[in-house]
């Protein structure tokens, strides 16, 4: 088993003909929690969407160069294989409107054969609601629909669903960019008790949210990694005048 | 595109479905021409450019020629076009600019109802109602006054004929021209009504500017209209009076070919080359029918690509 | 300068209210046919009762009216049968033209259904008699239901390739990014989000398979002397039998047709709300 939960090498992506990512080499060492920090527009999104080949879906895209997701080339694998185990949450809370919150959460558990029993059903989604503190917010209505949740509530209800799909790597694309901050506080506690049971990936532009949560993290700027390492190291002493100008906000 | 095992089931599944889809096509055309073969043996193209309507039971003294029917089946369509679109265009700035929600959506909802209304409905309306109506209120004063001009020669009997057909399919017609229509207007970026109003434009004034953008939408609305209206049957059949006769007149009786295909297909059974010519009456309404809806989405595509830019 | 601007002002007045007023004149053919539906058919069906649903056709020369019921069992039957047929061919070429949009098969998929709506519905009628009547020697409820198949299928396709482009953009990357397929995604999320419209598709193409006349014209028969005599013999339809009544010289057929016209009008607009109803439930 590789150390590693993701190898990039030398990563160049087009879209359409623009170059989005030029040159992105990085390594995400298993069962961390990982932030890529940039401002808008510096590719992260596209960056997190390529290690679970949800790029696929994008029109006109050409990319080059070795992306490895859980030690093996993520274009040797079959897709949506590699999605099950390499879940992503977007920055816009997507629940199913169709399904009650329970049903949501226990979806990717019930495609997946996950569980046997109902009971394990049941345990699996109280542990991954508990996980993501809406457990006491929505026990009594687990049989509703999500319409009837906030806006925070309903990302913190796709993060649960997300957990109860037992990824090995989670993607989390700026998952707190349009919540108010006691949700925002709750799904950063959340992932930091995630850090020994998975590998979290988490893209944000704010440096502030990757100051409280990462253990190690990375600057991509115009389509490349500028720095990266520890995120005390990067923090207190960031060896690149970009990145100093990023974290005083400035970029 | 395909990128793993599932895609690529789907990809078999949907398959035969779709080969088998364009087997009927293909087996329609065939059949239809086949038929029609005949026909065209006999008479050669004089079947399209002579018009008479003779039967007989000696296959030798039958003589067929479909030129009223196809020219009457263009005048009516023709015509339920010119009706049908500038009503369609009113309805669609009306339906999206001028009326405010409360009025507009009921009136949205009536007109989708009159979409869908089963055609023999407008068929049973316009031949009891419609026409007897249009023969007094209009035919005859149209007649009376102004009976030197062509159209308007000859002396209304029934209400049934060319005129009433149009009215009733325009009427039929206009609610799918209109849902053309409002599809292509919702199409327009909204830059260009902000351009036409800071240039000081009237609303009436900025219409027209957003109807000179949509022009080609326009033109292919009036082609799939004009296909509709040529392929209809029930109403036609109801309404146009069933004459073989060529004839300028609006007031007069006439076939058209779905009309004449539904009055003597029983009969024509019994002749040898009765039925073979209403295929090739077939034959040819289909053919104007594709080139007509090809033509029309041709442009529909076309502009949707252009207007993006 | 002041003059022609005041000049336009009132050509923009004039214009609008001509428009407005073509608009709500359009609608008045509508209030019309369903008050001579009403005033006429009414009469019939005040006259018969619900026997008018129950009874046969009359007779030429007889003096009752008679009722429909061939023509409604065999509308019913056959329109369901047509819609049986269309709805899974119609859905799995709009799931796979959506879902891989840029694949040259899906583009002869939209030429090819895109052709089907351009074949004018009698021409489909002579087809049907020139293959399978004439090969089953009789014409039949199965001939009629395939004729309105073929008719209605554009239509269907029409509907559910909309609802399935409807889907928004996050939902489908919330599935893919759960690790399903798109078949998986297509039964435990596309489906359930858009049931309320995929259900009034299949309204609609019923709706409309129901009140088509000229697929069924040589193909469905003319059953008089039987409610049901079999999918495989002739049958009747509610819309037929109003086009073949009206068309006959005898005043109490023309009753007969106009007693149809209001229980087809009734059924529409019934169906057609109802389908109504389900759009406006639809939620995202």
């Amino acid at each position: 088993m590789s150390l590693y939960a993701v190898e990039v090498e030398d990563l160049h992506l087009r879209i359409k003909g623009v170059e989005i990512l030029r040159g992105v080499t990085l390594r995400v060492r298993r069962n961390t929690l990982f932030v890529l920090m940039g401002p808008s527009g510096s590719g992260k999104s596209t960056f997190l969407r390529t290690l679970n080949r949800l790029i696929d879906f994008v029109d006109g895209v050409e990319l080059s160069g070795l992306v490895k997701v859980l030690g093996q080339d993520i274009y040797s694998v079959d897709p949506y294989d590699l999605r099950r185990r390499v879940v992503l949450v977007s920055q816009e809370p997507n629940p199913f409107p169709h399904m009650t919150i329970y049903d949501n959460v226990a979806l990717p558990a019930r495609l997946n054969k996950i569980v046997r029993t109902k009971r394990e059903l049941d345990d699996l989604v109280r542990w991954a609601l508990e996980k993501v503190m809406l457990w006491e917010e929505v026990k009594d209505r687990l049989k509703s629909y999500p319409h009837a949740l906030s806006g925070g509530q309903r990302q913190r209800l796709c993060l649960a669903r997300a957990l109860a799909a037992k990824p090995e790597i989670l993607l989390l694309d700026e998952p707190t960019a349009n919540i108010d901050p006691v949700n925002t506080i709750k799904i950063e506690e959340s992932l930091k008790s995630l850090r020994d049971e998975v590998t979290v990936i988490m893209v944000t532009h704010m440096p502030h949210q990757a100051v409280r949560v990462a253990d190690h993290v990375a600057l991509l700027h115009s389509g490349v990694i500028v720095e990266e390492g520890p995120a005390m190291e990067v923090f207190m002493s960031p060896k690149k005048e970009v990145t100093n100008e990023f974290l005083r906000g400035a970029l | 595109m395909f990128f793993s095992k599932s895609d690529k089931l789907l990809f078999y599944s949907t398959l035969p479905l779709i080969v088998g889809v364009l087997g009927i096509l293909l087996i329609l055309s065939y059949m239809i021409l086949s038929q029609s073969w005949p026909s065209f043996q006999r008479f050669g193209f004089a079947v399209l450019t002579t018009s008479a309507w003779s039967p007989s039971d000696d296959p030798q003294r039958e003589f067929y020629g479909l030129a009223a029917p196809i020219a009457s089946s263009l005048y009516v369509s023709i015509l339920s076009v010119l009706v049908s679109l500038p009503i369609s265009i009113c309805l669609t700035l009306t339906l999206i600019e001028i009326l405010p929600k409360y009025l507009g959506a009921p009136l949205r909802y009536v007109t989708e109802v009159m979409g869908g209304l089963p055609t023999v409905i407008y068929g049973l309306w316009g031949s009891t109602t419609l026409a007897p109506f249009l023969r007094d209120q209009v035919m005859k004063p149209l007649h009376d006054y102004l009976g030197f001009i062509p159209l308007f020669s000859c002396r209304p009997l029934t209400g049934h004929s060319m005129l009433a057909a149009s009215i009733t399919l325009a009427v039929a017609t206009t609610p799918y021209v209109t849902a053309l229509l409002i599809e292509g207007y919702y199409l327009i970026p909204s830059k260009y009504k902000e351009g036409a109003y800071s240039l000081g434009a009237t609303d009436y004034e900025a219409y027209k500017i957003m109807m000179g953008i949509l022009k080609p939408y326009v033109i292919a609305a009036s082609l799939l209209g004009f296909s509709r209206a040529l392929s209809e049957t029930t109403i036609v059949a109801l309404t146009v009076g069933n004459s073989m006769k060529l004839s300028l007149c609006l007031f007069d009786p006439a076939y058209t070919i779905p009309s004449l295909i539904a009055n003597q297909f029983e009969s024509a059974r019994l002749y040898e080359y009765a039925l073979p010519t209403l295929f090739a009456g077939a034959l040819t309404l289909l053919l104007i029918s594709l080139a007509a809806s090809y033509a029309g989405i041709r442009l529909v595509y076309g502009w949707r690509e252009r207007i993006h830019v | 300068m002041y003059r022609s601007m005041t000049s336009r002002k009132v050509r923009n007045y004039i214009m609008v209210i001509v428009m407005v007023a073509v608009s709500f004149l359009y609608v008045t053919p509508l209030i019309s046919i369903i008050y001579t539906a009403v005033e006429r058919g009414g009469a019939v069906l005040v006259e018969t009762g619900l026997k008018f649903l129950t009874d046969l056709p009359p007779t030429p020369l007889s003096t009752s009216v008679g009722g429909i019921a061939p023509a409604l069992i065999g509308s019913l039957l056959a329109s369901a049968l047509a819609i049986l047929i269309t709805t899974p061919i119609a859905f799995l070429m709009a799931f796979y033209v959506t879902e891989f949009p840029r694949h040259s098969l899906s583009r002869v998929c939209e030429v090819v259904v895109r052709a089907f709506s351009g074949v004018p519905s009698i021409v489909v009628s002579m087809f049907i008699y020139s293959t399978v009547v004439m090969s089953m020697g009789t014409q039949s409820l199965l001939a009629g239901s395939l004729a309105l198949a073929i008719v209605t299928l554009p239509y269907t396709y029409v509907y559910f390739t909309s609802a399935f482009r409807s889907i928004p953009e996050s939902l489908r990357e919330a599935a893919m990014s759960l690790g399903m397929n798109r078949v998986r995604a297509l039964i435990h999320v596309y489906v359930g989000v858009l049931r309320r419209s995929l259900l009034t598709g299949l309204l609609m193409s019923y709706v409309r398979a129901f009140g088509d006349t000229a697929p069924l014209l040589f193909t469905m028969g003319f059953l008089m002397n039987a409610v049901f005599a079999g999918v495989l013999q002739q049958s009747n339809a509610v819309p037929l039998m109003i086009f073949v009544y009206a068309l006959s010289p005898y005043e109490n057929f023309h009753r007969v047709a106009w007693g149809a016209t209001l229980v087809l009008l009734i059924i529409y607009l019934a169906l057609f709300t109802v389908s109504r109803v389900l759009v406006r439930g639809v939620k995202l």
